[in-house]
């Protein structure tokens, strides 16, 4: 069995190897990601929108012992990343973090959201710090706005 | 033991385990699952693989109890130790189980990662690793020495 607290180790290795065979691929990957997280994430979307964006995250946020702050308004559903568990692991890690480990968190979440007719604006923040932050807007405009500020903006799929 | 991991278990990793097998072996197939587990079975679990080599299975058996144990709870497996041979027996596996739960179904393919790990940790070692695989939610991993030639 792999155990649930080392799948990203094994995740972390499986982005390296499909780098290799070509950025396509890994992007591929993060769309069957998507798609998977779609039958997870989407039934707490389509229950409670915004709302229910938190309550995934929530328990996420327990389940993953992150080090989170959730906000949840009218306009929006902010998650500040003030320890990441899943960089951490694949830092701590025999095998090496892969350079773009982070990228595959907005490569899953905003396919999802924009399913449902959310936009997501991320800012990675930092490569090699287990640091990150996003909101997710109904309103496109405002998402963008909130990625044009970012440090370090996710564009996954560019 | 490397990496000992403590609090709460996000168990739906195993349904994200169970999404990256099927879109390995639909896209690339085996081969390229086999060199994913080498690599985790090698490089990742480096400290495993290390012992092993020197001839010592002591890390590879606190790996397997630590985090069956910490997902299923001891009567999850069992397991016998000689001189010559490590039987590590899982009763019910908490990732098989999850995915029951969960209402996905558990294939012959989810357990081809331990398979493959178990070959990848006795490749360059004293050591034979073999899995049977004996129901659904139910194998046995087999370490035996290798007889000298």
């Amino acid at each position: 069995m792999i155990p649930s607290d080392h799948f990203v180790r094994v995740y972390n290795e499986m982005f390296k190897m499909l780098e290799e065979k070509g950025h396509g691929e890994l992007q591929a990957y993060w769309m069957s990601v998507a798609r998977q997280q779609e039958g997870v994430l989407g039934p707490f979307i389509e229950k409670d929108g915004l709302k229910g964006m938190f309550d995934y995250w929530d328990r996420i946020r327990i389940e993953e012992n992150c080090d989170a702050k959730l906000t949840v308004t009218d306009e929006y559903f902010e998650f500040l990343m003030l320890k990441c568990p899943s960089l951490s692991k694949a830092m701590d890690n025999d095998a090496g973090a892969f350079p773009y480990y982070c990228d595959h968190c907005a490569a899953w979440v905003k396919p999802v959201v924009e399913k449902f007719g959310y936009h997501n604006g991320y800012d990675i923040v930092s490569r090699t710090e287990p640091v990150c932050n996003s909101r997710i807007y109904r309103d496109k405009a405002k998402a963008e706005a909130y990625q044009a500020k970012a440090k370090l903006p996710a564009h996954p799929y560019d | 033991m490397r990496y000992r991991e403590t609090g709460e278990v996000h168990r739906d990793f195993h349904l994200s385990t169970n999404n990256m097998i099927h879109f390995t072996l639909e896209r690339y197939g085996k081969d390229f699952l086999r060199e994913l587990m080498r690599r985790t079975a090698q490089d990742v679990y480096k400290d495993i693989y290390m012992h092993l080599k020197a001839g010592d299975w002591s890390e590879l058996l606190e790996h397997w109890k630590y985090f069956h144990e910490r997902e299923g709870g001891k009567a999850c497996y069992t397991y016998t130790e000689t001189a010559d041979a490590l039987v590590f027996h899982v009763l019910d596996c908490p990732a098989a189980r999850h995915l029951e739960n969960k209402g996905v179904a558990v294939t012959d393919e989810f357990r081809l990662p331990d398979i493959l790990m178990n070959e990848a940790w006795s490749e360059g070692t004293p050591f034979q690793i073999t899995t049977e695989v004996l129901g659904p939610a139910e194998y046995r991993q087999t370490v035996t020495r290798r007889k000298a030639t």
